[in-house]
């Protein structure tokens, strides 16, 4: 089974933020705002403007990084609610500490950020549509499903997934987006998105407690 | 958010007042640094976190060979990244912005590390070529920034030497014109050769009368505190960084504007950035130590291609 580790609120200088390891990646991220746009372009009279920032383990940010933003981007338009801060920026910075697979891929990483800009986002307390988490896997050459692949995983794989659902009741409710990469037939793609809503619902439960606790720990003063 | 980080005259003063009679907003000495905290990677090498107080940066060293400079054939390639993101505090912008109060920031802890561990020469190059002219180690220390309470300087300068001290790279053999690398699991990996642990001290200046008394006036009671906070930082007359390592030698020394300090006080500042050199590099040292340590299994020691000397 996968180990996840969740650490939040961090770091001091910003609004929220989250450690969050699972397996062999680990991903801090940081979310400041609403804030003032640093510049006049981002400031959209309707809504806030979502900046967000990946940066690499190692190296400078290239394309990859880039798709990855866009990526990122389209899956968290819809789940703020933007028109809350108007003419303001919501800043999303994300630094891979330890990306655990190979630059030609990216499914771990980004479900991996996701789940950790989640977070991130309940800290900060920016207004959230709806809660919403994220889970990878690979159809392995014998056509297993397999979630939480590793390095030699992605490697051998016949192909890979990645889904993002939202969640209602501690139940995934909705597709919010889905990105795969090699062969595979109609029906293993449907195997695949209910094995990726059965793990979320299961790291769900996990990742309730932790903010739980941490809320509880916030809150301290109320009870005392 | 371009804006910069506004004290109030009212929380100045305080900080002042305070540094008067020898007391720190977090309870330190004047001349005392917060608690170092170095956590190594257990399951790779060359990953580095570090903090020192609230303050945190990562490390992560890579390698790659690469064909090096052609005015250089026999040296390989060293370089240090180090872009501050917006994650330690949202008063630095992302990107690059040409003349903002940031990439000044950026500028100087680059040029300071730069300093401080590639022309000190902390690196051999020289023992990163493969073959002269055509193949080299490319090795590169990615530093990472995560949350930002003062004294960026010496914290990057810790995270990078320990990073590099911990980093293996893969084993290699030369047949003829062929390069083979070797996996970690059929050979144990290679340390970097470091000829010296290059260590950074930031002293800030304070003159409780202002800074016009300090031209003009008689008195020299400036006050001299190390490993500032932000706070601290920002209210600072003038700082200056010396970087020494255990041998006693001074690789560099920056005073860049600030209030005029006598050469006196300078060199009591060098025999106290001496003693804490002397600790921190012992630190550093015994904590290498116990993560070799705990990593060495009987199979691996006999795989070993480097002799303990």
């Amino acid at each position: 089974m996968s180990s996840i580790n969740i650490n939040t609120g961090i770091l001091e200088q910003v609004d929220g933020s989250c450690i969050f390891q699972i397996n062999s990646t680990k991903i801090i991220s940081s979310v400041t705002g609403p804030i003032e746009s640093s510049r006049i372009k981002n400031e959209i009279p309707t809504r806030a403007y979502l900046d967000i920032n990946i940066i690499p383990e190692k190296g400078v940010s290239s394309t990859r990084e880039s798709l990855l933003e866009t990526k990122l981007n389209k899956i968290l338009k819809p789940m703020i609610n933007l028109n809350l801060y108007p003419r303001q920026s919501i800043q999303i910075v994300i630094q891979v500490l330890k990306s655990g697979e190979f630059r030609d891929y990216s499914i771990t990483e980004l479900s991996t950020i996701v789940n950790c800009v989640y977070i991130s986002l309940l800290n900060s307390g920016i207004s959230l549509k709806s809660s919403f988490l994220s889970s990878c896997c690979v159809i392995l050459q014998n056509n297993e499903i397999k979630l939480n692949p590793t390095i030699d995983d992605l490697k051998s794989c016949k192909s890979n997934h990645i889904a993002v659902f939202n969640l209602k009741n501690a139940k995934t409710d909705e597709l919010i987006y889905c990105d795969s990469l090699g062969s595979f037939s109609d029906d293993q793609f449907f195997k695949v998105l209910n094995y990726c809503a059965t793990d979320i619902e299961h790291n769900n439960e996990f990742i309730r407690k932790s903010i739980a606790n941490t809320i509880e720990k916030d809150y301290i003063w109320k009870f005392q | 958010m371009a804006r910069d980080f506004d004290i109030s005259t009212n929380q100045s003063t305080f900080v002042l007042e305070a540094l008067k009679q020898n007391i720190r907003l977090d309870g330190r000495k004047l001349l005392q640094m917060r608690d170092l905290d170095i956590h190594i990677s257990p399951d790779e090498y060359g990953y580095v976190e570090v903090s020192l107080g609230k303050t945190k940066v990562a490390c992560r060293v890579s390698s790659e060979i690469t064909k090096p400079y052609e005015d250089r054939p026999f040296e390989g390639l060293f370089q240090i990244k180090s872009e501050i993101s917006p994650i330690c505090s949202p008063f630095f912008e992302s990107g690059l912005t040409s003349n903002s109060k940031q990439s000044n920031d950026e500028l100087l802890i680059s040029r300071l590390i730069e300093k401080a561990i590639r022309r000190s020469g902390a690196l051999d190059v020289e023992s990163l070529c493969i073959i002269a002219g055509e193949k080299c180690w490319s090795v590169r220390a990615d530093l990472q920034f995560l949350d930002y309470d003062g004294n960026f300087t010496d914290i990057s300068c810790i995270a990078v030497i320990v990073a590099l001290m911990h980093y293996r790279k893969p084993d290699l053999e030369i047949d003829g014109d062929d390069i083979v690398l070797f996996n970690v699991d059929q050979r144990e990996p290679t340390p970097l050769s470091i000829l010296h642990i290059p260590i950074c001290i930031t002293f800030q200046f304070y003159n409780p009368n202002g800074d016009v008394e300090n031209v003009k006036g008689d008195s020299n009671d400036e006050l001299i505190l190390i490993d500032s906070t932000l706070l601290e930082e920002k209210i600072s007359l003038g700082s200056m960084t010396l970087t020494l390592n255990k041998n006693k030698e001074l690789c560099q020394m920056i005073k860049s504007g600030g209030l005029n300090i006598d050469a006196s006080v300078i060199m009591n500042c060098c025999i106290l950035a001496n003693k804490l050199v002397d600790e921190l590099t012992d630190k550093i040292q015994t904590l290498l130590k116990i993560d070799a340590l705990s990593r060495k299994s009987g199979m691996e020691r006999e795989l070993q291609v480097v002799n303990d000397r």
